[in-house]
C-alpha cells in the first residue's frame, strides 16, 4: 500500500512540477510507434453485446473538437439532441425515447443525475475523454436504469509505454467566445498520467435573426480531468479517474422573454479502480463518488436561489472470465447509494444490483449471448431484465445481428420527492425492444441498416390531479424505426475523401393518442464530407432535422431545419515532434434562422479560430 | 434549470386564476370584427405554445382561435394571464413575458405595449379611464418585492410602484380605491390591500380567509371576497371562506366558512346573485343569505375559469392542460348545456367586449 501511496503522491508532485516547467522540458519522448491508446482493461463488458450497434469516437477526434458533447453528437450522429440554445440544456433522444431513457456511463459508472434522470450534454466536454462510444439500443442488463434508447460510454484509457505529450490550445470566436485548453499525457512502463484543463467564456449574445432581439446568455466554465494509473505488477493495475466541471450560465432568452435567470453547476466525479488480470480472468473493483450541485437563480442580480445537491457512492465489482476458448462469462455486483439535498429535501436510496453475462463464440462467424440482471431497492420494485443477442457473419462482407432486451428506468428523486407534488408510489418505467442489424463492409465502403421495435409502459408523466400536478405511471409508448449509417473512403495519391452518412427514421407514438410524441423528429440526418491533403483537412457537416411537435396534442410544430458547418485544419510541422495547427470553424454557414426548442433561436453564422501547439 | 422552469410551469398551470368581474352593460353597433362577442384568454402551455386570445360572438356561432396573431401577425408571448377592457382598448397581461399588450378591442389591431417596469404582472384594473393598477409578483423567489405598478394609460408607461404584501393577484376599482387580493403567489396569503388612488398609498390591509382568489362588488358597494383556503397538499389544510367587506368603513361585516376540505373559487355576481364553483358544482346565493348553499344548481363542471352573464354560464375547461381547452356554455335559466366550443390551450377566463 505504501508504494501505491507514494506513486500517487509522486504523480501529483510531478504534475505540479510539470506545470511550473512547462515549455522548457527536455525532449525525452516515446520513440516506439504504437497505437496511441492501448486498452488494458482486457475483456470489456460491452464485448457481451456484439449484437448491438456501437459508434466509436477516438481521441484524435475528441481532441480536435471544441464543441460540447451535445453539439459534437449533433454533427456526427443521427441521434436527436434537444438543445435549448447554444449553451443551455441539451438533452438526448435515442430511437424516440426520452432524455432520461439514455444512460450515460463514465468509465463504467452511470452518471445521469438521479435527481432529474438525465445528463446535460452541454456540460460534457470531449477533451477530457479518450474514447466515446455510442451504444444503440437497450442495455439495462449491463448499464442499469435508463439504458433504454441507448447508452453513451465516456471512457479514459491508459497505455504503459514511454510517452510525454503536451498540447496547448487557444480559441477565439464569435460572440466574444474565448477558450483555452491544455492536455498532458505522460507515461512510462509503470505509470501513466493524463491531465486536461479546458477553460472557456462567452458573451453568447448572438442576434435572433429577423428580430431586434439578442440572446442574453453569457456563460463561463472550467473543466479539469486528472487520471492516473500505476501498474503494480504484471497482473495488478490501480487507476484513479477524476473529472470536475464548473459552469456559470446566464440562461438564454426566448423570443418572448429576455431571460433574467442563471444557473450554476458544479459536478465532480472521482473513481478508484483496481484491476486484476490473469490468464483470461479479469477482476475489477471500482469505488466511485459523484457529486452534482446545481443552483438556480431566478434573478441574476440577486443572491437568492434554489439548489439541488446529489451525491452518489458506487461500489462495483465485476469478474469476467473464460470458461473455455469459446465461452466467456461475467458476473457483477453493484451497490449504489444516492443522497439528495436541496429542493427535494434530504432523501436516501440504496440500490443493490447483480448481473450475469454469458457469451458463446460458437464459430468464428457466429456468436450469441444471454445476459440477465436484477436490482433491489426501495420504495419500488425493479423488474428482472434480460438481453439476448447474436451476431452472424454470413458472407465475408455481410454480418447480421439481432438482439432482444427488456429495460427499465427508475423514477427520479424529483419524480418521487418534489415538494408537495412528488409521488412516492411511482414504479419504474418498463420497456421491451427488439432489433435486427445488417452490417456491410467492403474495401472502401461500409454501411449498416438497423430496424427496431420499442414498446414502453408505465411511462412517468406529470398530470393534473386535483389542484396539483403529479407524476404518474400512465403513458404507453410504441415506437419503431430504421437507422442507416455508412461511410465511403476514396484515396488518390495524397488526396483522401471520406463521406459519412447517418440517417434515422423514427416513429414514437403515444399509444393512446396514436400521435408522434413531442420532440421526436421522424427524420434526421447528418452527412459529413471530409477531404484531406497532407497536412490540410477540410470537413463539411450537413445536419437536417425534420419538424417536431412541441406539444403532443396540439397542431403546433417546430419547423424542420438544415444547417451546415465547416471546419478546416492545417498542421505546421515545427522542429522535431512539435506541431502547430490552425483550425477554422464556421458554423451555420448559410446564416439560417432555426430553433430546436420552441421559441429559442439558435446561433446565426459564427466563426472560431483555434491555434494548437503540440509537443 | 429546466426542471425548475417546468415546475414553475406546472405550478402556474395548477394555480387557480379566475376571470375578472364585470357588470353587464351593452355596447353600441358593430365597429369591428370583434365587437359583438366575448374574448377568451388562453394561457398557453408554458415553454411550448404562446398565450392566445380567442373570440366567440354572443350567438356562439363560431370561434376565432387566435385573433391577436391573426390580426397582428405576432404572438402575445408566454403565459397570457388576464384581460382588461377600458375605453376602446383591450389590455392583455402576459405574465411570463412581463408585458401588457394593447389592442383595439373592436379590430384587435395592436396599439402598443407596456414593457418597462413590470415583473411577473398578473391582473390589471383601470381608474378613471386614464390610469391603471397592475399587480406584480416581482421576482418569484423573493417574497418581499411584490408590487403594484401604476400605469399612465396616455403614455403607456409605469409612473410609480406601490410595495405590497406577498402575492397580489386580482384587483378591483371602486371610486378612489383599488382592492387587491393577495392570494400569495407560489406561497399562501390571506390579505386584501386597500389602496388610495389619490396618493397611491396602502390605506389598509384587511385579513380575510386563506387564499383570496376572487371577489365581486355587489350593488350596495360591498366587496365579497372568496377564499379558497389552503389545499391539503400544503400540509396545513384550511377551509374556504366568503367574506363581506363594507367598502365605506373597510371593516369585515360577515364571514361564512366552508367545510374544512372545501375549496371554492370563481366568485361571480350577476343579477343580484353570487355564483361560485366548488368540487365540480356551481352554486348560487343571494347577498342577503346568512348561510352557504348546500345544493349545487349545476353539476359536472370542470371550471378552470367561470363567467356568469348574458343569462348564461360560461365554463372554461382546461382539460389536460396540453390539449385545446373548451368553453362550455349553459343556459342560466334552464341550466342545460347549450354548446361546447374548442378554444386555445388552458383557457382561463371569458371577458365580454364591453365597458364595465
Amino acid at each position: 500500500m505504501r508504494i501505491k501511496k507514494q506513486r500517487l503522491f509522486l504523480s501529483v508532485a510531478f504534475l505540479l512540477h510539470f506545470m511550473y516547467t512547462f515549455g522548457q522540458n527536455d525532449q525525452k519522448k516515446d520513440t516506439i510507434h504504437q497505437l496511441e491508446e492501448i486498452s488494458i482493461s482486457g475483456i470489456k463488458l460491452r464485448d457481451f453485446s456484439t449484437g448491438l450497434k456501437v459508434y466509436n469516437f477516438k481521441k484524435a477526434e475528441l481532441d480536435k473538437n471544441t464543441k460540447s458533447l451535445g453539439n459534437f453528437l449533433q454533427e456526427n450522429t443521427s441521434i436527436y439532441l434537444k438543445s435549448y440554445s447554444n449553451s443551455m440544456l441539451s438533452s438526448i433522444s435515442f430511437r424516440g425515447t426520452s432524455s432520461s431513457q439514455t444512460s450515460v456511463v463514465w468509465n463504467g459508472i452511470p452518471i445521469n443525475s438521479f435527481m432529474n434522470g438525465q445528463t446535460d450534454f452541454n456540460t460534457v466536454f470531449t477533451n477530457s475523454l479518450d474514447n466515446i462510444s455510442i451504444r444503440e439500443g437497450g442495455g439495462s442488463v449491463i448499464y442499469g436504469s435508463g439504458a433504454i434508447g441507448g447508452t453513451i460510454l465516456l471512457d479514459n484509457s491508459f497505455a504503459f509505454y514511454d510517452k510525454f505529450k503536451n498540447e496547448i490550445s487557444t480559441s477565439i470566436g464569435s460572440f466574444d467566445t474565448y477558450r483555452g485548453k491544455y492536455n498532458l499525457d505522460y507515461a512510462n512502463e509503470k505509470f501513466a498520467i493524463k491531465f486536461s484543463a479546458n477553460a472557456f467564456k462567452s458573451e453568447n449574445d448572438y442576434k435572433f435573426l429577423g428580430t431586434d432581439k439578442k440572446n442574453n446568455g453569457s456563460y463561463e466554465g472550467l473543466n479539469i480531468g486528472l487520471n492516473l494509473a500505476t501498474k503494480l505488477n504484471d497482473h495488478n493495475t490501480l487507476k484513479f479517474y477524476s473529472l470536475g466541471t464548473l459552469l456559470d450560465r446566464n440562461l438564454s432568452s426566448t423570443l418572448f422573454n429576455k431571460a433574467k435567470d442563471k444557473q450554476k453547476d458544479e459536478n465532480l466525479k472521482s473513481l478508484v479502480e483496481w484491476n486484476y488480470k490473469k490468464s483470461g480472468l479479469n477482476s475489477n473493483l471500482k469505488v466511485a463518488y459523484i457529486q452534482d450541485l446545481y443552483q438556480y437563480f431566478p434573478n441574476r442580480e440577486k443572491e437568492n436561489h434554489d439548489f439541488g445537491k446529489g451525491r452518489t457512492f458506487v461500489t462495483k465489482y465485476d469478474l469476467i472470465g473464460k470458461l473455455s476458448e469459446k465461452i466467456k462469462t461475467g458476473f457483477g455486483l453493484e451497490y449504489t447509494k444516492n443522497w439528495s439535498q436541496g429542493t427535494v429535501d434530504s432523501h436516501r436510496r440504496n440500490t443493490v444490483a447483480s448481473y450475469a453475462l454469458f457469451r458463446h463464440l460458437v464459430t468464428k462467424k457466429f456468436d450469441y449471448g444471454v445476459n440477465v440482471r436484477k436490482e433491489w431497492t426501495t420504495p419500488y420494485d425493479v423488474p428482472f431484465v434480460f438481453g439476448v443477442d447474436f451476431s452472424y457473419k454470413i458472407l465475408p462482407f455481410y454480418t447480421i445481428t439481432s438482439s432482444a432486451s427488456t429495460n427499465y428506468r427508475t423514477p427520479t428523486f424529483n419524480d418521487l420527492y418534489w415538494p408537495n407534488q412528488g409521488n412516492p408510489d411511482l414504479k419504474p418505467e418498463e420497456s421491451k425492444q427488439i432489433e435486427i442489424g445488417n452490417y456491410f463492409k467492403f474495401k472502401n465502403l461500409e454501411f449498416n441498416v438497423i430496424g427496431y421495435l420499442i414498446d414502453s409502459k408505465n411511462m412517468i408523466q406529470w398530470k393534473p390531479t386535483g389542484n396539483v400536478w403529479k407524476p404518474i405511471n400512465v403513458a404507453k409508448m410504441e415506437g419503431y424505426g430504421v437507422q442507416f449509417s455508412g461511410n465511403y473512403t476514396y484515396k488518390y495519391n495524397n488526396h483522401k475523401f471520406k463521406l459519412t452518412s447517418n440517417f434515422s427514421y423514427t416513429i414514437s407514438e403515444d399509444a393512446e393518442l396514436k400521435k408522434q410524441i413531442m420532440y421526436v423528429p421522424k427524420f434526421k440526418t447528418s452527412e459529413i464530407l471530409t477531404y484531406s491533403y497532407k497536412s490540410f483537412s477540410f470537413n463539411y457537416y450537413f445536419i437536417w432535422t425534420d419538424s417536431v411537435k412541441n406539444l403532443t396534442n396540439s397542431n403546433q410544430e417546430i419547423d424542420p431545419y438544415n444547417i451546415s458547418n465547416i471546419a478546416m485544419y492545417y498542421d505546421f510541422k515545427l522542429k522535431k515532434k512539435q506541431k502547430l495547427s490552425i483550425g477554422l470553424e464556421v458554423n451555420n454557414i448559410y446564416n439560417t434562422p432555426y430553433t430546436v426548442v420552441y421559441n429559442r433561436p439558435m446561433p446565426n453564422r459564427n466563426y472560431q479560430l483555434t491555434l494548437t501547439y503540440k509537443l | 434549470m429546466n426542471f425548475k422552469k417546468i415546475s414553475i410551469a406546472i405550478l402556474a398551470s395548477a394555480s387557480l386564476f379566475f376571470t375578472s368581474c364585470s357588470s353587464d352593460d351593452d355596447t353600441s353597433g358593430p365597429i369591428g370584427d370583434y365587437d359583438n362577442g366575448m374574448f377568451v384568454v388562453n394561457e398557453g402551455s408554458f415553454g411550448n405554445t404562446p398565450g392566445t386570445v380567442s373570440f366567440i360572438p354572443y350567438d356562439l356561432s363560431e370561434v376565432k382561435k387566435d385573433i391577436y396573431k391573426t390580426v397582428n401577425n405576432e404572438d402575445l408571448g408566454s403565459l397570457a394571464q388576464s384581460m382588461t377592457i377600458s375605453n376602446d382598448k383591450a389590455y392583455i397581461v402576459v405574465n411570463d413575458s412581463h408585458v401588457i399588450k394593447i389592442a383595439n378591442r373592436f379590430t384587435f389591431e395592436k396599439e402598443g405595449e407596456i414593457e418597462e417596469g413590470l415583473d411577473n404582472p398578473r391582473f390589471m384594473t383601470t381608474v378613471a379611464g386614464n390610469k391603471a393598477y397592475v399587480t406584480n409578483w416581482g421576482d418569484t423567489s423573493d417574497e418581499n418585492d411584490d408590487f403594484i405598478a401604476v400605469v399612465d394609460l396616455n403614455s403607456n408607461t409605469v409612473t410609480s410602484t406601490i410595495d405590497v404584501e406577498l402575492g397580489p393577484e386580482k384587483i378591483y376599482t371602486l371610486g378612489n380605491r383599488v382592492f387587491v387580493l393577495h392570494q400569495g403567489a407560489w406561497g399562501q396569503n390571506d390579505k386584501v390591500s386597500v389602496i388610495n388612488t389619490l396618493d397611491n398609498t396602502v390605506e389598509k390591509v384587511i385579513t380575510v380567509g386563506d387564499i383570496p382568489n376572487s371577489a365581486v362588488l355587489d350593488i350596495n358597494g360591498n366587496l365579497w371576497v372568496m377564499g379558497a383556503g389552503k389545499a391539503a397538499w400544503t400540509g396545513d389544510e384550511t377551509a374556504g371562506s366568503l367574506t363581506k367587506i363594507n367598502t365605506t368603513t373597510l371593516e369585515i361585516e360577515k364571514t361564512m366558512d366552508f367545510a374544512s376540505d372545501e375549496h371554492p373559487g370563481h366568485l361571480n355576481f350577476y343579477n343580484n346573485k353570487m355564483y361560485y364553483a366548488l368540487n365540480g358544482g356551481l352554486y348560487s346565493l343571494e347577498t342577503s343569505s346568512e348561510s352557504l348553499p348546500t345544493q349545487a344548481i349545476l353539476d359536472g363542471i370542470n371550471a378552470y375559469g367561470l363567467k356568469v352573464g348574458k343569462d348564461k354560464i360560461f365554463v372554461t375547461d382546461a382539460k389536460d392542460y396540453i390539449s385545446f381547452g373548451s368553453v362550455v356554455v349553459y343556459d342560466l335559466n334552464t341550466l342545460t348545456e347549450e354548446k361546447s366550443l374548442e378554444v386555445g390551450i388552458i383557457p382561463n377566463s371569458v371577458t365580454f367586449n364591453q365597458i364595465n
